[in-house]
């Protein structure tokens, strides 16, 4: 099922239509549900597929087959069925295929994203209404308790601390390294970068696992010190710290290991968004009489602010989500745990679907504003055209 | 106000290449000086160098006096129009204008007044709240223009400022910048690679080529008085005429040989020009401009031994003129760098013959592949060194 990729063929298979076809498509509530009908046959014959060939998902068949087998129904069979849908709406009468051709190619893709995205977005809030079990309703009391109790408000402030520090210090160290890489030469830039955003190829648990160690403290009795923090820390005459365990300042710590991960993303888009700044506005700076740092503070921070405002909302939105940082560091104790990584504790340790399903929607309620403002940025972006 | 002076400045770059070489130029104080070039001829180097943008190699550059090297460009008190003019797309129409002001932190008042008065002479007051993107081609000009004049500078620098204007709407600029700059008196370079803004607009034209300064002339002066083949063969639409000739005295006069034709040269291109003696009875480049062809039919009077005969190839109705291309069998004369330049310019070169474009009065009434007369005023032509490619005057 994963292997069905959003239908972007509409423009390959326009042309040989006859023009008459799209200008007067018809209406009806029979045209209503062949646009459904339509829409629902792809995925319903993938659901097929993906049971009939149950067999792919058994151990003992040869993998080689699973594979090969895998790739030709999935691969060739989706386009295959996307063609054949095709030509069964030629069978319709001219104006009655109009308007049911695009739901051939749209249909799927809305069929899957209800299934995956709305569906389980409006279950997710009617649970959180009910008790643990789901059983029953409670009302607002999953809402209550996560506005009231302490361990549930202490990861709702950690949380607006990480989206406050850790996209605005992303964004100001990668704009500082993509300004300065700029005026390397072509080759020690592309090192520096290289550098800069390695670590965006790592996963968050893998990153947490590195940063471990960075931070590894051993109560006395516990075995030598292997912190690459408490080295430095010691060398420099300190007594061996718990990083980790001494709050509030282990938030930062965590947060640490995102911008570190983040930065590499934030300077490679802003780098081609200042790239892409004209030279000769920079000149017509300098000659108007600015100096560099006003060159870059009144010209080119002006002409990629759109750009800035686009990796600040992307980070702010995985900072919101950011769960496996603080699960693998610290497991949420020491007074570091963050509005997601409740939600999994509470889903899935402490089985309380309510309360973990009123914090999914905390969560999703935060990220709107953020998507709002993308949406009207690029709604602006495109009025400028 | 100042003069800019030029002393023996070079550009080299790293590889070895040299973009400007030994140039030597003085654009005098209140003076509008055009360069212009084929490009990459060096002609915004040129300008970018006096701009600061660009590091002089050696040689010594000087602002009024006061030698400029190692200035940085906003200490220059310069202002320069970037061939697309470069408006910060962020800010106002109004706010583009008063940058440099602000940068130069005037006081609100005066700076509100200087934008004003820059707007009201480019007529900009009805768009100043707009930004640059809302602005059609020629306002952006304008408004590029109005950043410049803003700041009363030393100098105006103009990067080939109407080069992306479409034909009607440069014409119309042309006038405007011209007058502007008389307005304000501001020593004005200026560079483009348009023979016909250069001889309309500037004061003194300079050419150069790969480089190296050709000549620097009043666009009269210039157009009458080419010093060389690449001049000769830039200035002037179309081109002039340019090919190999042979120069005979027969009977105590002498005559030109144009391939298998004959004129006479008039004793009057000797008097003008003494050391053209030398050259009878050798090759000389002679060079004749479109104007000093005409039509015989019309020019009845025209001396019997001053005339060409070929074939009409082409016939340009121009309403006010015909250009008649033809072709007549001397060997062609090109000045290569020219070439670059002049679109078409296979097409004019054809191996033994020379094709020779003619300004008819447009009330001659040649049509194509009609045998025509031409009558050829031969005390107007141009002589060139073969060797050299130097004018022969005296």
């Amino acid at each position: 099922m994963a292997n069905v990729t959003p239908p972007i063929l509409e423009e390959s298979v326009t042309p040989q239509r006859p023009l008459e076809d799209f200008q007067k498509p018809a209406g009806g509530p029979l045209v209503l549900l062949l646009r459904f009908a339509v829409a629902l046959v792809i995925p319903a014959v993938i659901v097929v597929f993906f049971l009939a060939f149950s067999f792919l998902k058994s151990d003992d068949a040869n993998k080689l087959a699973q594979v090969g087998v895998a790739l030709v129904a999935g691969v060739l069979g989706v386009w295959v069925l996307y063609w054949a849908m095709d030509r069964v709406v030629d069978l319709l009468p001219g104006t009655a295929a109009a308007a049911v051709r695009p739901f051939v190619f749209v249909g799927p893709a809305m069929v899957l994203v209800t299934v995956y995205l709305v569906y389980p977005t409006v279950q997710t809030t009617i649970f959180s209404f009910q008790n643990a079990d789901s059983e029953g309703f409670v009302g607002l009391d999953n809402y209550v308790r996560i506005f009231t109790e302490s361990q549930y408000l202490v990861a709702i402030r950690n949380s607006l601390l990480w989206v406050l520090i850790v996209p605005a210090a992303a964004v100001i160290i990668g704009l500082a390294f993509a300004t300065l890489a700029d005026r390397l030469g072509k080759r020690s830039e592309s090192a520096a970068k290289s550098l800069i955003f390695l670590p965006m190829a790592i996963s968050f648990v893998g990153a947490s696992a590195v940063w471990v160690f960075m931070y590894s403290f051993r109560p006395e009795g516990f075995g030598e010190q292997i912190g690459l923090l408490n080295a430095v820390w010691t060398g420099l005459g300190g007594q061996p710290v718990d990083w980790l365990g001494s709050a509030p300042l282990n938030n930062l710590f965590l947060m640490v290991i995102l911008i570190w991960l983040q930065t590499g993303f934030c300077m490679v888009i802003l780098s081609s968004a200042i790239k892409s700044v004209p030279d000769d506005l920079l000149e017509a700076a300098r000659i108007d009489g600015a100096t560099e740092w006003q060159v870059f503070t009144r010209v080119t921070l002006p002409s990629v602010a759109s750009t800035i405002t686009v990796v600040w909302t992307t980070t702010v939105i995985t900072v919101w989500k950011v769960f496996d940082i603080v699960y693998v560091m610290t497991g949420g104790f020491d007074g570091t745990q963050v509005v997601a990584q409740q939600m999994v504790q509470e889903f899935f340790t402490n089985r309380n679907n309510g309360v973990g399903a009123a914090l999914a929607v905390l969560l999703f309620v935060a990220v709107i504003p953020v998507l709002i403002i993308n949406v009207k940025r690029f709604r602006e972006q495109e009025a400028m055209r | 106000m100042a003069e800019v002076t030029f002393e023996h400045v070079e550009k080299a770059y790293p590889n070895g290449y040299k973009a400007v070489s030994d140039l030597n130029l003085k654009i005098e104080e209140g003076e509008f000086l055009v360069m212009v070039g084929p490009s990459g001829c060096g002609k915004s180097t040129t300008l970018r160098m006096v701009a600061g943008l660009e590091e002089i190699s050696s040689g010594a550059l000087s602002i009024g006096g006061r030698v400029v090297n190692d200035v940085a460009p906003k200490d220059r008190d310069i202002a320069m129009v970037f061939q697309n003019y470069a408006l910060y797309p962020h800010m106002t129409v109004a706010d583009n204008i008063g940058f440099a002001l602000k940068l130069a932190k005037t006081p609100k008042a005066e700076l509100k007044a200087k934008v004003d008065q820059a707007a009201k002479m480019l007529e900009l007051n009805e768009i100043l709240d707009r930004k640059p993107a809302q602005l059609s081609g020629g306002q952006r000009q304008r408004v590029a223009m109005g950043r410049a004049i803003v700041r009363s500078p030393q100098v105006f620098l103009l990067d080939e400022p109407l080069s992306i204007l479409d034909a009607k709407l440069r014409v119309q600029m042309r006038a405007q910048i011209t007058s502007l700059q008389r307005d304000v008196g501001v020593t004005t370079f200026y560079v483009t690679h348009d023979q016909v803004e250069a001889m309309t607009m500037a004061d003194r034209v300079a050419v150069i080529n790969r480089g190296i300064l050709q000549q620097v002339d009043p666009p009269q002066a210039l157009f009458d008085h080419p010093d060389n083949l690449f001049v000769a063969a830039f200035i002037g639409s179309p081109s002039m005429n340019l090919m190999d000739a042979r120069m005979e005295e027969v009977d105590g006069r002498v005559v030109m040989h144009l391939g298998s034709q004959t004129v006479a040269v008039p004793d009057e291109v000797f008097t003008q020009r003494p050391a053209l003696r030398k050259y009878v009875g050798r090759n000389v480049t002679v060079g004749i401009r479109p104007q000093d062809i005409d039509d015989a039919a019309l020019e009845t009077q025209h001396p019997q031994d001053q005339r060409l005969r070929s074939t009409a190839l082409t016939v340009e109705a121009l309403g006010f003129e015909k250009i008649v291309y033809f072709d007549i069998d001397a060997t062609p004369v090109f000045s290569s760098d020219a070439l670059d330049m002049e679109e078409g310019a296979e097409e004019v070169m054809s191996a033994q013959n020379t094709r020779v474009a003619a300004r008819f009065d447009a009330v001659s009434g040649v049509k194509v592949g009609d045998d025509i007369e031409v009558a050829v005023t031969v005390a107007n032509s141009h002589f060139f060194d073969p060797e050299s490619g130097l004018a022969i005057r005296d």
